[in-house]
């Protein structure tokens, strides 16, 4: 389950998210889908609950709206902004 | 031995030389601090090899001493000021923020800095580093200026160009990302995510105040217009910026709310 690093902060920025890590001092700017998967990023959904749920509100198919996913996950991950614990 | 001290974004600089600084005192008068405390920094030129008639490198040295204690996210960007509110150019050093900085100001708009931009932490108001314009010689010929036949760059005081320097903090209207080398120049909108990206690629010092320079950084990219701006030559820059559309509603926009004070104890810089 993602879930947002404990030494993330957020701002909203003209409908997109930015975000600082305080250990790393990284300022992240988010695209609208990243943005998206951010605001469903909470420790209790999985990647494939915020597919089903982004999937309803995206004129995409279903692969391509998990992959976004994915790889925002990743992306965001890879920043230390969300931990991936399995849970 | 003697030293000059300098006002460097709010940083009392010392620097300290080792003969003739009149030429210093006679260009960076505008900087000079006439009954300073202890300075809080110096800079000795007698060490380092610096030529103290290489003016931009003696400044260069200044605001280096100054980047860790001064109390503003410091931006590496040119501003001028149109109708009370400031138009700020980030830029790497040399891609042109000093020529079109002295463009705009022949168009009648006000001087802040050529260099360097302060961006008050709290009130996202912002101060410039007020020194001369230091134009290179294809800079002081594309604007008429005349041939420049000394070393280096030519130093001209912001009233050389019937300017006005404001002194003053002022609210940010307008961030121009400026890029050269266009056919014709053209403008169109940024996002205020990109804008963001811009100013904080453009920080000095943006790792002194931590998180508190982010939300400064993201409150000045969501209240003040964005636009990319490509370049063919500085006078029709200087006309695109001089021209800039206002929102229609006001000349900012309203943004996310100010920090406590910091003196309060409910906020304060990542170590």
């Amino acid at each position: 389950m993602p879930a947002p690093a404990p030494s993330v902060r957020e701002m909203e920025i003209d409908g997109e998210i930015t975000l600082y890590h305080e250990l790393t001092q990284t300022a992240l700017v988010l695209n609208s889908t990243a943005s998206d998967v951010w605001r469903l990023v909470d420790g209790r959904r999985s990647v494939a609950d915020i597919v089903a749920l982004l999937s309803s509100s995206y004129a995409a198919d279903a692969e391509t709206v998990r992959a976004g996913v994915e790889s925002a996950v990743d992306q965001l991950a890879r920043h230390h902004l969300v931990t991936t614990a399995a849970g | 031995m003697t030293g000059l001290v300098l006002d460097i974004a709010g940083v009392a600089v010392e620097v300290v030389t080792d003969g003739d600084d009149a030429r210093l005192r006679t260009v960076l008068g505008v900087l000079l601090v006439e009954s300073p405390d202890r300075p809080t920094r110096t800079v000795d030129l007698r060490r380092g090899g610096l030529d103290t008639a290489d003016v931009e490198a003696v400044l260069a040295a200044a605001v280096r001493a100054a980047i860790d204690e001064s109390p503003h996210l410091l931006l590496h960007a040119g501003a001028v000021v149109r109708d009370g509110s400031a138009i700020v150019l980030p830029g790497a050093s040399g891609e042109g923020k000093s020529t079109m900085t002295a463009a705009c100001l022949r168009r009648g708009l006000g001087y802040v800095s050529d260099e360097m931009v302060a961006l008050d932490l709290r009130s996202g108001d912002v101060t410039g580093l007020r020194r001369p314009l230091m134009l290179t010689p294809w800079s002081t010929r594309a604007l008429g200026l005349g041939e420049h036949r000394g070393p280096g760059k030519a130093a001209v005081a912001p009233e050389a160009l019937t300017a006005t320097t404001v002194v003053h903090p002022v609210r940010v209207a307008h961030v121009v990302v400026a890029r050269h080398g266009a056919v014709a120049t053209t403008l169109a909108p940024m996002g205020a995510g990109a804008v963001l990206h811009e100013i904080l690629a453009a920080s000095f010092n943006h790792y002194v105040h931590g998180a508190r320079a982010w939300e400064a950084a993201t409150r000045l990219a969501s209240t003040a217009s964005g636009w990319h701006l490509e370049v063919a030559d500085p006078e029709s820059a200087a006309e695109a910026i001089a021209t800039l559309p206002d929102p229609p509603d006001s000349p900012v926009r309203p943004g996310p709310p100010c920090p406590p004070d910091p003196s309060s104890g409910a906020a304060g810089p990542v170590a």
